[in-house]
């Protein structure tokens, strides 16, 4: 059998593109893909990639030794994961635990295990979900929705590709500035900090935050 | 065993030097043969916070750079026989070493001692990188203000990209009367913002400012609730659990009396 087809570099308009074929045996991909890294290493090194593992049903080891290889043994950087078939990998996908870091849910979910502090940014097209605390000086910039099981002290930017429709939902929601779409909103100076849930969203082309309605 | 722990805070001014000074103290008081090591090449400090000033003849940057092996570098306390001082160059700038190097120097470092403390410079530039590159662990230092949490946290951001995982907190310059009042933030505030373990807290004291321009470690003085809070601390980097101690403030004769008539 020939696999000269298993591991492909695409350029896309997205960014770079690896796509891993999800026929062949996981341990002939692996060789395929190290023996594509060696042939291609001096011309994309440093190179951001998005991975594609195709219908395959990954494993989080899996995902462990293939953004080993990439980024440790040949120096790019892994962007994001993604799959063909969103319902089958959905359930079993965990990422490797690198401290700044998501796994994909569905490919349009991001979710941050982690309090996103001060000076780090967050940027995805789809939704982002944060497992922690929001801080002040952190910013999340996200295509559709923002959600945030913590404290949102910083900066929230949702529906940044155009969707006016787009909702920031915290837990406590004390952003310093929020924006949705194109429309910015900035906090009161010595505003109350309400002891509830909140979402923002736009009405009548003005950022409104209400108390987030658990119905 | 040896551990190589940075003293780092984001922010300038707010006790890195200090605790640096006086933690290194006190592990030598207990016994383990330390070394500080002053990054904040430029700008250095914390020989003169340890009143051996006069007495540097080469420094780190020579070290790195071959003019003189480590063991001439180093200085040796006044006091205590196990304490040792790597002083920065105060000629040259961040950028006269690498990190690559302060790794090799840390790493050459751990065979003589069991402790290595390095004071990080603020900022979050060329110095830090170099300050935290050898380091195992981290020590973040805040004080009780809104811009050195922030800046705390910032850092606790580098170090998580750096792998460097759990630092742990000291508050430095805390008024438990401001506290009290509301007028000054609280710990458990400050632990809410950073979400890292607290490993300390040190009362303002007028101790500390005498002690550091005299060049002697406060720990070494008994009376001061500073040194007390250092000598905690030390204990605690040692392994014990030792409780935080209470900053309620004493009552003075005269607020007893109003007190017992009613006022």
């Amino acid at each position: 059998m020939k696999h000269d087809d298993a591991v492909v570099f695409k350029g896309t308009k997205e960014g770079l593109w690896l796509v891993l074929d999800d026929q062949i045996e996981y341990e002939a991909l692996i060789d395929r893909l190290r023996e594509k890294l060696v042939e291609t290493t001096a011309f994309f090194i440093g190179a951001k990639v998005i991975v594609n593992t195709g219908k395959r049903e990954m494993r989080p080891i899996h995902y462990h030794s293939i953004s080993d290889i990439i980024q440790k043994e040949y120096g790019l950087i892994l962007l994001r994961w993604d799959a063909n078939s969103k319902q089958e990998t959905a359930k079993e996908q965990t990422e490797p635990t690198s401290p700044c870091v998501v796994k994909n849910l569905a490919p349009e979910t991001l979710i941050v295990y982690k309090t996103v502090r001060s000076g780090q940014k967050i940027s995805h097209e789809g939704s982002v979900l944060t497992l922690g605390d929001v801080n002040p000086g952190a910013v999340i910039v996200a295509g559709g929705d923002i959600t945030i099981l913590g404290v949102c002290r910083g900066t929230a930017h949702a529906g940044a590709s155009g969707n006016t429709s787009a909702l920031v939902a915290a837990y406590r929601l004390q952003a310093t500035k929020l924006q949705i779409a194109d429309i910015v909103a900035c906090a009161p100076d010595g505003g109350a900090t309400p002891e509830y849930p909140e979402v923002a969203c736009i009405k009548d082309g003005e950022v409104v935050i209400e108390t987030a309605n658990l119905r | 065993m040896s551990e190589v722990i940075v003293i780092t805070s984001g922010k300038g001014g707010v006790g890195k030097t200090t605790t640096v000074a006086n933690l290194g103290t006190g592990l030598a008081l207990a016994g383990k043969k330390v070394a500080l090591v002053d990054a904040d090449i430029g700008l250095r400090n914390l020989d003169v916070v340890m009143g051996l000033e006069n007495r540097i003849v080469y420094d780190l940057i020579d070290v790195t750079e071959g003019n003189c092996r480590l063991k001439q570098a180093l200085i040796r306390d006044k006091r205590y026989e196990n304490l040792f001082l790597l002083p920065a160059a105060q000629t040259r700038d961040k950028d006269a070493v690498s990190p690559a190097q302060m790794q090799q120097l840390c790493k050459d470092m751990r065979q003589d001692f069991d402790f290595i403390l390095i004071d990080c410079p603020a900022g979050i530039e060329q110095g830090f990188k170099n300050a935290i590159a050898g380091a195992d662990r981290a020590i973040i230092v805040t004080t009780p203000e809104v811009s050195a949490v922030r800046d705390a946290d910032r850092i606790i951001g580098l170090l998580e990209a750096a792998e460097m995982s759990n630092p742990k907190l000291v508050v430095n310059r805390i008024r438990p009367k401001m506290v009290k009042k509301g007028d000054m933030m609280d710990i458990d505030d400050m632990i809410d913002i950073l979400a890292i373990d607290l490993l300390g807290v040190i009362p303002e004291d007028e101790h500390i400012v005498v002690s550091t321009n005299r060049g002697e470690p406060a720990v070494c003085n008994d009376q001061s609730k500073a040194s007390q809070a250092y000598r905690n601390i030390v204990r605690r980097i040692l392994g014990e659990n030792v409780p935080l101690m209470s900053l309620e403030i004493e009552e003075s004769l005269l607020d007893r009396l109003k007190k017992v008539f009613g006022l």
